[in-house]
């Protein structure tokens, strides 16, 4: 055996399958005929390739049939035998499913408030609630007392000028100046009430607009209140300015009532 | 069996090229349709290959026959896929070849092995008793034994290279189309596998 017989033994198989270019095989078959050692390795080849050729085929056993149930089959195999396009959709949808029964289950909660995500885990927890009863009641308590303060401040200075031309006035004037102001001083109660009342009534009518506000955005809510907080405080004020010309009035009459005393006498 | 079988079918299973491809498509095509009928035709045809196929690739009687029932009801399930663009034969040995050396791969190498099992009492297979001798029968029955035993110790995926290039004598441009693995490892695979099987097979030579 030459140093080639290796180079030829590697073609002694494909000469077999006819993978030898012709001058490939010219070669090996020179080779062969001067080689005995690659030819007795060829003849072991010839001898494989002819028992192969005894195992050909045999008649089957029996016939294989299949039937229409047998179409049927797992999800995965139903799966297999849908289009391309068909299995990118049901997977899409799959992942859908999936993305939104992970949140479902596990509780995880994605919330986007004015431009920024909150990813949260666990049960969701409630928004601390608002007393909004407590809230009205702050509210019209503080424009009654806008309204009572700036009434009692117009009584006293009122009070404070009478007194001051108290002098000049005799008892009976007193008496009739004191009368007016008692009747003046009812009616800027009463009138101070029938303005809470309407106050009261503007808030209720926007109760439920209000507390819808508030659930959604706190601080818009907050906002909102202390406008209405001006606006309430803005009514008190005009009732005021009213009040101011009523008593402005009233002292004019008196003054009048007391130069036509004072000429009769 | 057969001839009675091909008459109820209609069809004979060596049919002559031309007309065998153009009713082949046919067959298939109702086949995608949902026509159970023309399936088992397609079935009929390919039978005594895929058995064989198996048969060799797996070296039992009875693992043959449980494949082959496997294989075309792997096709029968997946007809659909099918492209008619491509070769009903290279898409079929594809599925046998794969499912028999899944097979293979579940059970230890030369394992499992009974080439004269089955019924006792079945009748001889229909090719020994178109031997002329007793004595040639034996022979060729042993020959055929010591093939498939050799076939046993090689690994699948040289089986499966030995089985499309030797017993279907597919070139090998189609073995690799079959495989979807490039030429080279076809042809490696084959080399390996005959050097393999001429130690076993060539000692007597």
């Amino acid at each position: 055996m030459t140093s080639e017989c290796s180079k030829y033994e590697q073609h002694i198989p494909r000469s077999f399958v006819g993978d030898l270019s012709p001058g490939e095989q010219q070669a090996l078959d020179r080779h062969l005929a001067a080689c005995t050692g690659c030819r007795a390795e060829q003849e072991r080849y010839a001898e494989t390739m002819r028992l192969l050729g005894t195992a050909d085929d045999v008649p089957v056993p029996r016939h294989f049939f299949v039937y229409p149930q047998e179409r049927s089959a797992n999800p995965w195999q139903l799966f297999r035998q849908l289009t391309p396009r068909w299995q990118a959709a049901a997977a899409v949808f799959a992942a859908l499913l999936v993305l939104l029964s992970v949140p479902a289950i596990s509780g995880i909660t994605v919330r986007a408030d004015r431009g920024a995500w909150t990813l949260s885990f666990g049960p969701r927890a409630d928004a601390p609630g608002i007393d909004v009863a407590a809230l009205k009641a702050e509210i019209l308590q503080a424009a009654e007392e806008r309204n009572r303060e700036a009434a009692i401040s117009w009584i006293q200075n009122l009070r404070a000028e009478i007194a001051g031309s108290r002098n000049e006035l005799t008892q009976q004037q007193q008496i009739q100046l004191m009368a007016t102001l008692t009747t003046l001083e009812s009616r800027l109660t009463s009138r101070i009430a029938t303005a809470a009342e309407d106050v009261k009534a503007s808030s209720q009518k926007s109760d439920a607009d209000l507390y819808k506000a508030v659930s959604l955005q706190r601080s818009q809510d907050l906002h909102d209140l202390n406008a209405r907080v001006d606006a309430v405080a803005e009514s008190a004020d005009s009732h005021a300015r009213e009040t101011d010309a009523i008593l402005e009035t009233l002292l004019q009459v008196a003054e009048l009532r007391i130069r036509q005393i004072g000429e009769q006498k | 069996m057969d001839h009675e079988l091909n008459s109820v079918w209609g069809q004979s299973s060596s049919l002559p090229c031309s007309s065998d491809h153009a009713q082949e498509k046919a067959w298939i095509a109702a086949s995608q349709r949902g026509d159970n009928m023309a399936f088992n035709r397609l079935v009929l045809k390919w039978e005594r290959t895929i058995y064989n196929v198996a048969m060799r690739m797996l070296q039992d009687r009875d693992d043959a026959a449980e494949a082959a029932q496997e294989v075309f009801l792997l096709a029968y399930r997946n007809i659909r896929r099918f492209r008619q663009d491509a070769r009903f034969s290279t898409w079929l040995y594809r599925i046998a070849i794969n499912h028999c050396v899944s097979r293979a791969r579940r059970r230890p190498p030369g394992t499992h092995i009974a080439l004269d099992g089955g019924n006792p009492s079945a009748p001889p297979p229909a090719q020994l008793r178109i031997t002329e001798t007793q004595e040639g029968e034996l022979l060729q029955e042993e020959n055929r034994s010591r093939v498939l035993s050799a076939l046993a110790f090689l690994p699948p995926e040289q089986r499966a290279v030995v089985e499309l290039k030797f017993f279907q004598e597919l070139t090998f441009e189609d073995i690799a189309a079959v495989l979807q693995v490039p030429l080279s490892t076809i042809k490696s695979r084959l080399y390996a596998g005959l050097e393999l099987l001429k130690v076993r097979l060539g000692r007597r030579a």
